[in-house]
């Protein structure tokens, strides 16, 4: 599987290596600074939360190549494996959504940039001169001459790292954006039309310490396990099901000697929730104020990224904290906050779980905006 | 079709064949073929950043802050240095349908040298075979 996995995605590179890449930054240049200047920025609701990353078995590509059969003995399979890991951090993002509902987020994000508005004057360049939130579910366009702020929060495999994930975009149906980079024949569509202004800002919390397997931990693990495998009813899963399967799969992995990633989530997750989110919390705090200092001078910052450019520490902070800004690839001149002393490997996994309060906001977002068209037509 | 997908397969196989093999401590080299390794470089502020990436395969992945810290102290020498390992990650490939696979164990940080004058010894020369 594997091997066919790597195989596609060389196909994949080779597919894309017709298109020439730019990198995802757009900067803006001195004109546009200028006509800018006061500029209202348009928060996006953020409306998933803080999700759990997650590891999703997914064989149907493979299993699909040995015809029907394939495929219903892979389907089984990806069902055994992936009940358990995605119940339980279903659960995971559950709590973290008890302590940071998903207004709340938002609520946070407009703080930040409103303590933006006094740092800048008139004739400084960009400046905020307002922050509101928009809902994209119900209004998916870009926001005409406003500064577009969708977030993504993630908590690792793991759960030892909280990533905030911020993408800004400025759209101005009077300015259209015109490519600085030069091309051997016509440019790509991909840069003849969308926004004027795009960058990306990536927060890493700090990372928590992994705990030491000992005797009482691997109990704890144990319980968790099977506590994680019940019914509504707190009924143990049925021999034969496939949350019986998982759970037998997870009891056997539990008695070795190593912790791995899913369950090292099991005891970390509770970092994040306990004392009310404080820890949550104070991260997210970081991640806004991190956004809302780093776009501002961004916006006002007129470099172009290259495809070859060298990373640049922008900035040390008390505790070792760094902010950069990636040289070179697609990523150039996108901006990251990383905690001062990392210790361990961290994945993000290929699946986020939503807390279900979350999901239920998602839908009747959803519902109500059906509502509304069918209303208006 | 199943031909091709076989072809495509072992194209695959020999791809990785060649990029997969542990290099222990050794630098990166991109004209070489080389993506595994160390890379370093000024970081702008007095300091250096070093880049380690493993290939999933390899024994210990924790090597990869053992070659971090090897390449520090060679590049600051006796007196030693301060680091800030900023990022430690597990980079997978993930393809919609397929389950993720790891692909590289990534450590990368800064190291100031205690002795900024200090000036790292050139690396030894290829020895050049007798005629």
């Amino acid at each position: 599987m594997r091997i066919v996995a790597c195989a596609l995605a060389a196909l994949s590179l080779a597919a894309c290596a017709s298109v020439p890449p730019v990198p995802n930054a757009r900067p803006l240049n001195a004109q546009q600074i200028e006509a800018l200047g006061g500029t209202s920025v348009a928060v996006s609701e953020n409306n998933g939360g803080v999700m759990k990353s997650w590891f999703r078995q997914d064989s149907s590509a493979a299993a699909a190549s040995q015809g029907l059969l394939g495929v219903l003995v892979g389907a089984a399979i990806d069902g055994i494996m992936n009940y358990a890991p995605s119940r339980r951090a279903r659960g995971v993002a559950n709590e973290l959504a008890e302590v940071m509902p998903a207004d709340v987020l938002n609520e946070s994000l407009v703080r930040a940039f409103n303590s933006q508005i006094a740092s800048g004057a008139p004739g400084e360049g960009v400046v905020v001169s307002d922050v509101r939130t928009v809902q994209k579910l119900t209004s998916p366009d870009a926001v005409d001459d406003a500064l577009e702020v969708a977030t993504s929060y993630l908590l690792s495999e793991d759960a030892s790292t909280l990533q905030v994930s911020v993408t800004l975009t400025y759209e101005n149906a009077a300015i259209p954006y015109v490519t600085p980079y030069t091309f051997e024949g016509a440019p790509p569509k991909t840069e003849l039309t969308g926004p004027l202004y795009r960058n990306t800002f990536t927060y890493s919390s700090e990372q928590l310490p992994v705990p030491v397997l000992t005797p009482e931990l691997r109990e704890r693990l144990i319980a968790s396990i099977r506590a994680n495998a019940v019914d509504e009813n707190g009924a143990p899963p049925a021999e034969g099901t496939d949350a019986f399967k998982s759970m037998t799969k997870e009891l056997e992995e539990a008695n070795d000697d190593r912790l791995t990633k899913a369950e090292i989530a099991i005891f970390l997750a509770r970092e994040w929730t306990k004392d009310n989110g404080a820890l949550l919390r104070a991260e997210i705090s970081n991640a806004h104020a991190f956004i809302a200092r780093y776009a501002l001078l961004d916006m006002n910052r007129t470099a172009i990224p290259s495809l070859n450019g060298v990373d640049e520490l922008v900035e040390t902070l008390p505790g070792g904290r760094t902010v950069r800004r990636i040289g070179p690839g697609t990523m150039a001149g996108s901006y990251v906050s990383l905690p001062g002393n990392v210790s361990d490997f961290v994945t993000y996994g290929n699946a986020a779980a939503i807390a279900e309060v979350n999901e239920t906001r998602i839908r009747n977002i959803q519902e109500q905006a059906r509502a509304a068209r069918s209303t208006a037509r | 079709m199943t031909g091709i997908r076989l072809g495509l397969a072992v194209l695959g196989v020999t791809l990785l064949a060649g990029c997969v093999t542990d290099p222990g401590y050794a630098p990166m080299d991109a004209a070489k073929n080389r993506y595994f390794g160390y890379v370093d470089q000024p970081n702008g502020d007095g300091g250096h950043t070093i880049r380690v990436v493993l290939p999933e395969g390899v024994q210990d992945p924790r090597a990869a802050f053992a070659h971090w810290d090897r390449r520090a102290a060679e590049l600051c020498g006796p007196a030693g240095y301060r680091k800030l390992v900023h990022t430690a990650r597990r980079n997978m490939l993930v393809m919609s349908g397929y389950t993720p696979t790891g692909y590289s164990y990534e450590v990368m940080g800064d190291a100031w040298c205690n002795d900024p004058a200090y000036t790292p010894a050139p690396p030894p020369a290829a020895a050049v075979p007798a005629e």
